[in-house]
């Protein structure tokens, strides 16, 4: 129905994320302009300014235009829906911003709704409302009725247009229906009882009936008194979902017919208090209960007494149509009851003109004057529509109580706008009493004060940051009332009291329906959100936020003493040169400066962009917006920008999807984030985006603070979460290769806390008896922190910064060396670009043409293993897996010692592993370093996942370039390849220290496989590597592999410079190994000894140089 | 215009625009808790809380904050104003707006303006005036004693109000929690076959 005349002359355009404002810039629905039907004139005369903003050209193109008509088109797929610029050209509207969505909320489930029925022109209402809940399953609030409601001379006019939609039944009997349905909602309610200001002005309001305790028999319609405390003659039926109440010889009429006795009996025992269920929760027919979920045993139910059909087996007599010919008129309606048909049954008249049984039946204890006074039959009509109104919304409870928003907002406001004139001269004894005229005076100009100000005002001129739109007190206060908990909670007891009493599950559902639960735990979560100051306590704070708490930030410094795993420290790496980083919800604005701090620190220069709504302490960079509101064109490209880091997190992660969905559309290269763990992974997301790492365990305990809170003692209160947040470096699919490979060179990973005080005791013995004097200092100062600070505030990151200062004299040194290196570098480089390539997608086009040629050096993880193998003279050919290589690698590294003092083969060829890993290493540092950044680093990259895919275990990647990271750490920083002589000594010092550590192993081991259970099941992969024959260390067994990995590369943390390791271990438990033996399998290696152990001398030993300097 | 009583008022005008008055304190806020609160959107140079001359009974407390720059302290007024602000625990939201000179109890004298002191007789023609500001002073006093009252009682109300919405979803909250502590839900929910699932 859309094609306008004017369509040739029209380039289609189209605009996405868009949202609209009229003239003062407040969101609007589009709906309010006038609609165009296909053939028809277009309308004018519109008032309202309304401007379209969005972006076109996917993103490239800002626009913004006013608009002055809107059409739609149901044909297609979607619905769609275009506007009509004011310069007369189509503009079809794609996504809305996600913001805007609630403003054009119920248009946009009106189209669908009806895009749906001309679909499917036969179409059940429920079909209909499935499919829309499916649509729009991301809104909070369900799509229902209610939303058509707003469109209902929209949906009336396509039916008259639409042929199509003519012919739908749904439609037509909503549009028969609903009018009336409106009109309840508008005056029905109130002014229909005579209620209307009431109504407004209460906060809770309860009808007369639940006021005076006063309530109908649903039997014999008289009124009684419900009043438990002082002898009730009514008493309500306990089946949640009912609400009727009836007077005990009544029900047991029903309950019992014929059985003068267990009547009289039931009779005395429901008197004295007991539950009972009406009858209205059985079918009148067979006698079973209802099944919502099964359409023939859905239940028809009388609308005046208690009679209940399931549908097999409602009477002919009540239809759904009027059979003019057999006398029969409608008694039955589907689908105005959710999953349930109303009836009237055949004891009612049903009169002509309403169509309904006389409306006479509701009797209030205390409106009756009122009532009279009107003409018979609108007050009748009325009331209908007030109880239809009622029972549907509140699936008919009389004893609802309804509770209307109190209009406190506007007197907390208006008494802040009172002026109080606190200062004063004179002490108030001496005040001379107020005359009456001034007094009053006094009360009219509050009150003139008071009324000036109103919520509507208030709400145009707060406005609320997008996040805080949402308030569930609406939900809180209405829906969830009082009365329907009561009634839940107790038919949830007496349903499993009847249980436990030999009931059948069919009768305790009759009391309390399945749902009745779900419901029930809905409410509880609700409640506990709306709750939660009060439940919390101090916890709550001014303006509910929470902060990272500085130190969770900044980098290690050895004197802080939380210094847990800092983010920036962490994140330093992954900058470049003019990038912008942006904080959209920057808090006290921490991150930002040290970001800042530690890039400037590296000769990194970067941009800064930090939002909040609230202002922070420092606002450096700071602008004072609504992340939501920020632009994309405001910021840079997306592959300039590196966005965080906490978002609020809100129920469920709402508001962190909010602004993870909001930052998405910058499309960043880097998001980093602290979000809870049920925040939507971005991996998941339309336009995903790669994990470059997680970490899980930096921000347990108290990672956060409340800003502006004390407790008792004065103290910056503190906040840990009970399941603590997740932090993720995410990365754009194209950047992801690059980032990975800095994640391998950097990762630091945190270990579980347990494994880390094993560790750091051991290092303490260890270094304890370290005859080393040159590093004494450097562990003693780690000493110090450890002991210190115990094993939960255990950073590496502390060691390594430390480790890392760069030596700078050693840099022209450094370029002797790499050569050799490097073309050991690039065989290496070669065998592991080799394998599946093709999994890396083909658009990696760093991978340099050289890497290509070189592959068929070693084609597969075999053919290296055996290569080794041969070498070493050791049968390997069972060894042809991966995990056997990595336990190779594993083994290589703790053999380690032993291979150098020469005093096994077996260590020799781990060592030769180990060698030929680090010249590769060492390579790619160079390249890195040398050039500056990623142009060289970067094709290699690519080899490296390769490989890990090659392995197929996943996380590889990180792990593996992290091992090249701790080098490639060092090398960033420069210094790295010292003399020759200096590597052998190091070497020779390693050595010793090795054997040490080969040495202590045997207890460790022990202790490590204490350990186990703390290690991830990641581990499994590893676990069926036959190591027994890896030598003495193979006490460990194979399934401590990973133990062995972590503890040993632990020890070895201080002395080797492996900070790495450990960190990799930690990072993704499970990825350590394989990451690790991606590296060493590159033969290339082999041949030449020397350079290896050259090569291999500055990566592990580098902080010895450290050291020695 | 150097003179020392020049540079010591425009000293203190500087002060007055980065001092922020704060009204409607809980009785309970102390200066650490007040420095804390407005911390987090600035530095807090100093804190001085107005004591209360006029009335006998405890009423909110007010003070002024001085902040470091005057920016800090129109962005607290600003937040102040958008969003109700909370102090020590419950809601009660504070007030906040800019500091005037006659605020402060020790400001300097303006230079180039002389107060005299002078005794006032029966017959002097001054006599009246200074008994009519007399009167109107405490007339002033009064009505804000008086209108003071009114605030509170209203607070009061809205207090009741609040305690009573909170009680009322409370007792939801709790009647909800005694089935699910006590098991009823859990197996109830067994019962039927399926699990709750709860948070």
């Amino acid at each position: 129905m859309a094609s306008s005349d004017e369509e040739g002359e029209i380039v289609p355009r189209s605009v996405t994320n868009y949202h609209f404002v009229d003239d003062k810039d407040e969101p609007i629905s589009f709906s309010i302009l006038p609609i165009e039907w296909s053939g028809c004139d277009r309308p004018d005369g519109m008032k309202l300014q309304i401007f379209l903003h969005g972006a076109a050209d996917s993103g490239l193109q800002k626009i913004y235009k006013q608009v002055t008509a809107w059409k739609f088109e149901l044909s297609d797929e979607q619905p769609e829906i275009s506007v009509l610029s004011k310069e007369n050209k189509w503009i079809k509207l794609q996504k809305p911003r996600k913001s805007f969505e609630d403003t054009i909320r119920t248009i946009l489930i009106t189209l669908h709704c009806l895009h749906f029925v001309k679909k499917n022109p036969e179409t059940s209402g429920k079909s209909l409302w499935d499919h829309l809940r499916k649509v729009f399953s991301l809104y909070e609030v369900r799509p229902s009725e209610i939303d058509l409601l707003d469109h209902l001379p929209l949906i009336s006019e396509a039916v008259k247009k639409d042929e199509s939609l003519a012919i739908s039944m749904f439609l037509l009997t909503f549009l028969e229906e609903k009018p009336m349905k409106t009109k309840a909602f508008d005056e029905g309610l109130g002014d229909g009882l005579g209620l209307a200001a009431e109504v407004k002005a209460i906060p809770i309001f309860l009808c007369m009936n639940c006021q005076y305790k006063q309530h109908q028999c649903f039997y014999c319609g008289k009124l009684g008194s419900s009043n438990k405390s002082s002898g009730a003659e009514v008493f309500r039926c306990v089946s949640a979902t009912c609400g009727h109440f009836y007077h005990p010889q009544c029900v047991v009429k029903l309950l019992h017919p014929g059985n003068k006795t267990a009547a009289q009996q039931l009779q005395e025992k429901i008197a004295a208090g007991e539950s009972f269920t009406c009858p209205v929760h059985k079918c009148l027919v067979c006698k079973q209960g209802e099944n919502k979920k099964v359409r023939e045993l859905q239940f028809a139910m009388c609308r005046r007494c208690p009679k209940a059909y399931h549908r097999k087996c409602l009477p002919r007599k009540i239809a759904f149509e009027d059979k003019d010919d057999k006398n029969i008129k409608q008694r039955a309606w589907d689908k105005l009851l959710p999953d349930r048909i109303l009836i009237y049954c055949l004891k009612h008249n049903i009169e002509e003109e309403l169509r309904t049984p006389i409306r006479d039946h509701i009797i209030f204890p205390d409106v009756e004057g009122k009532k009279k006074r009107r003409p018979v039959e609108l007050q009748s009509s009325r009331e209908k529509f007030v109880t239809k109104k009622i029972r549907m919304s509140s699936e008919y409870s009389p004893r609802e109580r309804i509770a209307l928003k109190t209009p406190k907002v506007v007197e907390k406001v208006s008494s802040a706008v009172k002026e109080a004139k606190p200062v004063m001269r004179k002490s108030s004894s001496s005040l001379p009493s107020l005359e009456a005229e001034a007094e009053k005076r006094i009360v009219s100009l509050m009150k003139n004060s008071t009324s000036s100000i109103t919520l509507e005002k208030i709400v145009e001129e707060h406005k609320v940051p997008s996040t805080h739109a949402y308030s569930s007190k609406s939900v809180v206060d209405k829906t969830i009332t009082q009365g329907r908990v009561e009634g839940s909670v107790e038919a949830v007891r007496a349903a499993l009291q009847k249980l436990e009493g030999g009931c059948s599950i069919e009768d305790a559902k009759a009391v309390c329906e399945p749902e009745i639960l779900n419901q029930i735990i809905k409410w509880k979560n609700k409640l506990k959100v709306y709750l939660a100051p009060f439940l919390h306590g101090m916890r709550y704070t001014s303006f509910g936020r929470h902060f990272t708490k500085v130190d969770k930030l900044r980098e290690g410094n050895a004197n802080s003493m939380s210094s847990t795993v800092q983010i920036v420290d962490k994140l330093h790496w992954y900058v470049q040169n003019g990038d912008m980083i942006v904080d959209f919800c920057c808090g006290a604005n921490d991150f930002s400066c040290l970001m800042k701090e530690k890039l400037e620190e590296t000769g990194k220069k970067c941009s800064f962009k930090n939002y909040d709504v609230i202002q922070p302490k420092n606002d450096f960079n700071f602008e004072k917006r609504d992340w939501m509101s920020v632009h994309p064109n405001e910021l840079p490209t997306g592959s300039h920008l590196i966005m965080g880091l906490n978002p609020p997190f809100g129920v469920r992660a709402a508001l962190a999807n909010k602004f993870i969905d909001k930052a998405l559309e910058f499309k960043p290269k880097l998001l980093i984030l602290i979000v809870p763990r049920e925040t939507e992974r971005l991996d998941e997301k339309e336009a995903a985006y790669d994990l470059v790492w997680e970490d899980i365990e930096k921000l347990s305990g108290k990672s956060f603070y409340l800003p502006g809170s004390v407790d008792v003692n004065d103290k910056q209160m503190e906040q840990w979460n009970v399941k603590p947040p997740v932090l993720y470096l995410w990365s754009r699919p194209d950047w992801t290769a690059r980032h990975k490979v800095i994640a391998g060179m950097h990762s630091r990973s945190f270990k579980g806390q347990k494994e880390l005080h094993m560790k750091e005791n051991h290092n303490e013995t260890l270094v304890s008896d370290h005859p080393l004097e040159v590093s004494k200092d450097y562990y003693g100062d780690i000493f110090k922190i450890i002991n210190d600070y115990g094993p939960s505030e255990r950073k590496h990151e502390t060691e390594e910064t430390r480790a890392v200062v760069p030596k700078g004299r050693r840099e022209k040194q450094s370029h002797e060396i790499p050569k050799e290196i490097q073309d050991k570098g690039k065989q290496a480089r070669s065998t592991t670009v080799t394998a599946p390539e093709d999994k890396q997608d083909g658009g990696r086009p760093q991978l340099s043409g050289m890497y290509k040629e070189m592959p068929p050096l070693v084609s597969s993880p075999v053919y290296r293993t055996d290569h080794i193998g041969s070498k070493l003279e050791v049968p390997r050919s069972e060894v042809l897996e991966t995990p056997v290589e990595r336990a190779a690698n594993e083994d290589g590294f703790r053999g380690f010692p032993p291979s150098l003092s020469g005093s096994d083969l077996d260590f020799g060829r781990q060592y030769g592993g180990i060698r030929t890993s680090i010249p590769d290493d060492i390579a790619w540092r160079y390249s890195l370093s040398s050039e500056d950044h990623f142009a060289s680093g970067v094709p290699k990259c690519p080899a490296g996942t390769n490989l890990s895919h090659d392995y197929g275990v996943r996380g590889l990647e990180e792990q593996f370039p992290s091992y090249m990271t701790d080098n490639v750490d060092s090398f960033g920083q420069k210094p790295y390849i010292n003399e020759l002589d200096e590597n052998y000594r190091r070497e020779a010092d390693m050595r010793f220290r090795l054997q040490l550590y080969g040495l202590q192993d045997p207890d460790t081991l022990s202790q490590r496989s204490s350990y186990l259970p703390s290690q991830n099941s990641g581990f499994g992969q590893v676990a069926p590597l036959p190591s027994s024959h890896y030598g003495q260390l193979g006490l460990a067994g194979e399934s401590s592999y990973n133990r062995m990995n972590l503890s040993a590369m632990q020890r070895y943390v201080l002395q080797l410079d492996e900070l790495n390791h450990p960190r990799m271990s930690n990072l993704g438990s499970e990825t350590p190994l394989v990451g690790r033996s991606g590296l060493y399998d590159t033969p290339g290696s082999q041949p030449a000894f020397r350079t290896d152990s050259l090569g291999f001398a500055p990566g592990p030993q580098h902080p010895f140089s450290h050291h020695q300097n | 215009m150097g003179t020392p009583e020049h540079k010591e008022y425009a000293a203190f005008e500087e002060k007055v625009r980065r001092t922020v008055y704060i009204d409607n304190l809980s009785t309970q806020v102390t200066e650490v808790v007040l420095k804390t609160a407005l911390g987090q959107f600035g530095n807090v140079t100093n804190v001085q809380f107005i004591p209360n001359y006029t009335e006998l009974r405890n009423i909110p407390q007010h003070a002024l904050v001085e902040m470091e720059t005057v920016k800090q302290a129109k962005s607290i007024v600003l937040e102040m104003t958008n969003y109700p602000f909370m102090m020590s625990g419950m809601p009660r939201p504070v007030r906040g707006r800019a500091a005037e000179m006659e605020m402060f109890g020790d400001r300097p004298i303006k230079p180039g303006r002389k107060i005299q002191c002078r005794w006032v007789g029966p017959q002097d023609p001054d006599f009246e005036v200074a008994k009519n500001l007399k009167r109107l002073t405490r007339r002033h006093a009064a009505e804000a004693s008086s209108m003071l009252n009114h605030q509170l009682e209203d607070e009061e109300k809205l207090s009741k109000q609040q305690a009573e919405a909170l009680k009322a979803n409370y007792k939801k909250f709790e009647m909800i929690e005694s089935i699910r502590l006590d098991g009823t839900l859990g197996r109830l929910a067994r019962q039927y076959g399926f699990n709750v699932k709860d948070d």
